[in-house]
């Protein structure tokens, strides 16, 4: 079985934020982070449009409309969640329309052979040769409903690896729709609900998927 | 695991137990069964009752008709919520002591994401958000019931050769004394504001603990949960003892409260609530330095009945990583370590509700006679 | 393919994509090397809440932002990342001296629980306030790959959230659940 080689996690949240209160000292004030982690993190930029650093673990990504975070240190995936929980219930009347968890991994395939059995096995090439001169599989996106009760999708996306040579990309979308009318409360607390009941299960579902795709590509 | 298809006019006792939960299923005759408390199976992490039920066949939804809740300790809630949300049919009875405005403002401050990951008051919370969408519908089975002494939880009348055969379940407690009691502990819970968000630790008296009397027929099982013997005798077992207007005859079948302890020993639930030698079942507790039962209550339980057992041994066992990198972590980190919930197993017994044959005792997994070991 | 390094990001390539929690770019350019946080409307009408990690986990996004293209300082190709062989979720039970009593339920594998007594000096000294019952940690052990070489690491970090703020204490406390019993 092919082995990771890279992962990260993401939470990526849409709604309507303020990016100028996500100063990393924000984080420390409120117990998010560790005082020396706010002190020692890397500022791109805090404006009232964006704010963008990074800590020795954590990146945060954050515009009007977006609100994101990541890690690839799996030690902090708990952490991680940690932190969006918190900012959820601390800005629990934040418009938040949208969630997604996102799981990616760098697979090392190790030969060509296998490498190239797993594209042709994903995006079969006899409908594409005789379209194109030796076709090879760039970027496949395929997406599913949910099998929970909640609104949204899963969404995988595979690639080759540009980290790893004979290396496969694979990211795991999970995808929830947390207002559909106005009507309907803001998101933030069913966004924080979901992030504390269902996070081992979305990281087990992207983990899953992720080896499920390797297993489909392995030789019978 | 266990096979065994239930017959109609068979009465079944079923404890699950880990090292750290507890749970049981009964069997009331034609095909109807009550679930007390939740645990998880340690390897698949399913509510161990319904993987159980399943495993014979039997449809849930339907067949389930009243879930107890004794306490809202972690170890008797695990999965709850699931079992609540599977057992569509199933009257939900919890300790009366939790129609409190203390606890519902617990549930409020420490449910609903607040925490990720589980507790005993995240699934309650679970339990009750299951009952409000249920609401919506008006049926008056997601009512649920409050469980305080004489309550009738349930009642069936069933007929097997003409005869016909009552059901009861009763509640025993937990008595008004407990109830106040545990109101003032609920209150003293409540967080300040400024102060750090953390997991509550539960108490280790355990007043709101639901006691159960179960008849079918003759026969009569006696649950304790995990109810103590307390000083005040408006509360745990003295006032069951001296008060119960329920009991009216002895019981074969004795659930150990409170995993045999010493605190939840009185002698009185022995001579007066027991018929002589019953079946005593228990299962092991391992948190901490809170090792049950000890190697003297076992003793005591070997004095008392021939017929104990346990189902999965209380003991640790150093944990031993299979990774070697791990392993010498842990050992560089940890001044000591030790896997608790080693062992996992299912005592079953079933008899016939008519005759006066004793139980049939099955043994599963772990679980062993702690007479003979 | 070999390994790439960073490559500056076409801009005219990329579909603006808003509803995407994941980087929705249909450019399949493989010189698209990094994360893009987009915003405005996908043509599409897609939601999309992916981060688009295109080759490469989290490489510094660059941010669009109308004509202004901001740009993370310049990140060396490789990173650190950390494998966990073994994942623990742990409450604390009690603390004496130089050691405190925990349970910890493995995240990884069997969840069989374990039970330990853990030095305080392992936990970093600004966390050593947290350590008090009930306190919730994670304990990862794996390895730590950086370009220097791979390093064993054994990591313990105390849950952080917010301390309980008054509003919560108010309002939280307002909703009677009592009345789901109709006795």
């Amino acid at each position: 079985m092919p082995q990771i080689q890279i992962q990260g996690t993401s939470i990526v949240l849409i709604g309507n934020l303020n990016p100028a209160i996500f100063h990393p000292s924000w984080f420390a004030a409120h117990n998010l982070l560790r005082a020396e982690e706010a002190d020692a993190a890397i500022i791109n930029i805090v404006h009232p449009d964006v704010a963008s650093f990074k800590t020795e673990w954590l990146e945060v990504n954050i515009v009007r409309e977006r609100f994101q975070i990541s890690t690839v240190q799996e030690s902090y995936y708990e952490a991680l969640r940690d932190i969006a929980v918190g900012i959820l219930g601390l800005l629990s009347h934040t418009p938040i329309r949208l969630m997604g968890i996102n799981r990616d991994f760098h697979f090392d395939l190790v030969s060509e052979d296998l490498w190239n059995e797993l594209g042709h096995r994903l995006v079969p090439k006899q409908d594409w040769t005789p379209l194109l001169k030796s076709p090879g599989m760039q970027n496949l996106v395929v997406q599913g409903v949910r099998l929970d009760d909640l609104k949204g999708y899963l969404r995988v996306t595979v690639q080759p690896s540009a980290r790893i040579k004979y290396g496969v990309f694979i990211e795991v979308n999970d995808h929830y729709i947390l207002k559909t009318d106005e009507k309907e409360a803001d998101g933030a607390d069913k966004a924080r609900l979901i992030l504390s009941e269902r996070w081992d299960e979305s990281m087990k579902r992207g983990f899953d998927i992720a080896h499920a795709i390797l297993k489909s590509g392995e030789k019978g | 695991m266990r096979s065994g298809v239930i017959k109609n006019d068979e009465l079944e006792v079923s404890i699950f137990g880990p090292g750290y939960g507890e749970a049981l299923a009964l069997h009331l005759g034609f095909g109807k069964w009550i679930l007390v408390d939740s645990c998880l199976e340690p390897k698949s992490g399913e509510p161990a009752q319904l993987q159980y039920l399943e495993s014979l066949g039997i449809d849930v939804s339907s067949a389930v008709k009243l879930i107890v809740a004794t306490h809202w300790h972690d170890d008797h809630v695990q999965g709850m919520g699931s079992l609540v949300r599977e057992c569509k049919s199933a009257v939900v009875a919890v300790s009366a002591a939790l129609k409190s405005q203390h606890f519902s403002a617990l549930m409020n401050l420490y449910g609903e994401g607040v925490f990720p990951g589980s507790s005993g008051v995240t699934e309650f919370v679970n339990v009750f958000r299951i009952l409000d969408e249920r609401r919506t519908t008006g049926t008056r089975i997601n009512v649920p019931k409050l469980a305080s002494p004489d309550k009738l939880l349930y009642k069936d009348t069933i007929r097997l050769n003409r005869k016909d055969y009552e059901v009861e379940i009763h509640s025993l407690s937990p008595s008004d004394s407990a109830i106040m009691s545990a109101n003032l502990d609920f209150r003293q819970r409540i967080p300040n504001a400024g102060t750090q968000k953390k997991r509550i630790i539960c108490p280790s008296i355990n007043n709101t603990s639901v006691v159960l009397w179960v008849r079918v027929g003759t026969h009569r099982i006696l649950l304790g949960s995990d109810l103590q013997k307390t000083s005040d005798p408006k509360t745990g077992w003295t006032v069951i003892v001296n008060e119960s207007q329920a009991i009216k005859e002895k019981a074969s079948v004795y659930k150990v409260a409170h995993h045999g302890a010493e605190s939840s020993y009185d002698p009185d639930i022995w001579s007066k609530l027991l018929f002589d030698e019953p079946f005593a079942l228990l299962s092991p507790y391992m948190v901490a330095d809170n090792y049950l039962p000890g190697e003297e209550d076992i003793k005591r339980l070997v004095s008392l009945t021939p017929h104990g057992y346990i189902t999965a041994p209380p003991s640790r066992k150093k944990y031993k990583a299979s990774d070697r990198v791990v392993r010498d972590t842990v050992e560089a980190v940890t001044k000591s370590i030790q896997s608790v919930n080693i062992g996992w197993g299912q005592i079953r017994l079933r008899r016939n509700i008519e005759n006066s044959l004793d139980y049939q005792v099955e043994l599963f997994g772990d679980a062993y006679n702690i007479v003979v070991n | 393919m070999s390994i790439e390094g960073q490559s500056q990001v076409d801009s005219e390539n990329v579909v603006k994509d808003p509803d995407v929690t994941s980087s929705h770019a249909e450019d399949v350019d493989r010189r698209f090397q990094k994360d893009t946080l987009l915003t405005g409307t996908n043509a599409a009408g897609y939601d999309v809440t992916e981060l688009r990690k295109q080759n490469g986990s989290t490489e510094g996004a660059q941010l669009q932002l109308g004509e202004l293209l901001l740009s993370p300082p310049k990140m060396p190709p490789f990173k650190e990342y950390f494998k966990a062989i073994q994942k623990w979720e742990g409450k604390v039970i009690s603390l004496s001296g130089d050691t405190f009593k925990v349970t910890l339920l493995p995240l990884v594998g069997d969840k069989i629980v374990q039970e330990a007594e853990i030095y305080v000096e392992d936990v970093t000294p600004d966390e050593r306030s947290f350590i008090e019952p009930g306190a919730v940690f994670y304990w990862s052990i794996g390895y730590l790959e950086r370009p220097s070489g791979r390093r064993r690491e054994s990591v313990i970090r105390f849950r952080r959230l917010p301390t309980w703020t008054s509003y919560e204490v108010k309002t939280k406390k307002g909703r009677d659940l009592t009345s789901y019993f109709d006795e």
